[in-house]
């Protein structure tokens, strides 16, 4: 393929535009696949830890919804910075991920970040690379 | 589980800094802590994932990729040092420089922080500093 300076200067104009929203697009996507690998760790029976952290349905304590079920997984842009967050707005959700004096730590959310990181990057680069390729077509 | 081993040498690793002797603090494998029992450290490992190495079947060789978390417990009732949310952070940043400094525990390598966090726990006065880190060790399977 030959290009002028002019075709040149446009498709590199078009990666400049297209980064931040292919980014964006898929940090989401690695959010949510850290989101769902966080509920799993939180369901009983696919839980990696002693005890699954999810409240029994028939504790009269228990304000719904379950913990699990509040966990959610975002996207912050703050200038050219783009931030994937996983996170939960349970107030106790603290003391059962970092742990207390009485109760062992079951860091869910951390975990499932472990666990996901090959694929983040996989999402993360392969969104760069379609937009390279998009432009060399 | 982690190799016993390893957990013994990242415990020795903490519990043998003279720093960490001067100022009294003992490291434990996790349990229970009472606020009695405070000043102390404890030791627990999250998550372990483990990787056949390329040439595995000749080799043996897998690399296994633990979630070491360091607690510092300290109570504010407590008339001594630590007594505050500042000397426990500096217990914590201690065991930081022990287990990310240059000489690493033996048979691991690779640490790096993952997290850290402070909670003050209401019902027991108990303040407690919480650091997180990834290492690797190799196994070699009989």
């Amino acid at each position: 393929m030959i290009l002028t300076a002019e075709e040149l200067l446009q498709k590199l104009d078009n990666l400049k535009a297209g980064t931040m929203p292919a980014i964006e697009q898929a940090m989401q996507q690695a959010a949510l696949n850290v989101e769902g690998q966080a509920k799993k760790n939180c369901t009983p029976g696919q839980s990696p830890y002693y005890k699954a952290p999810y409240s029994d349905d028939n504790d009269p304590r228990r304000v719904p919804p379950h913990m699990r079920d509040t966990i959610v997984g975002t996207v912050e842009t703050q200038g050219t910075s783009v931030h994937g967050v996983v996170g939960t707005p349970k107030d106790y959700s603290l003391y059962i991920h970092e742990g207390t004096s009485r109760m062992p730590a079951r860091p869910f959310i951390l975990d499932a970040i472990t666990e996901k990181d090959t694929e983040t990057r996989t999402i993360l680069s392969d969104a760069l690379t379609n937009l390279i390729r998009s432009q060399c077509e | 589980m982690t190799n016993s081993t390893i957990f013994a040498g990242v415990l020795a690793a903490l519990t043998n800094d003279s720093q960490m002797t001067t100022w009294a603090i003992s490291f434990i494998r996790y349990k229970r802590i009472a606020p009695e029992a405070c000043p102390v450290g404890t030791l627990i490992m999250n998550t372990e994932r483990s990787a056949h190495r390329p040439g595995y079947n000749a080799s043996k060789v897998r690399d296994n990729y633990p979630v070491a978390q360091v607690d510092i417990w300290a109570t504010a009732a407590s008339e001594t040092f630590p007594r505050s949310q500042e000397d426990v952070d500096l217990i914590a940043d201690r065991a930081d420089e022990v287990l990310l400094g240059l000489t690493p525990v033996t048979g691991t390598f690779g640490w790096e922080k993952t997290s850290e966090s402070s909670q003050f726990e209401d019902t027991t006065s108990i303040i407690h500093a919480v650091r997180r880190y990834n290492f690797r060790y190799n196994v070699t399977d009989a």
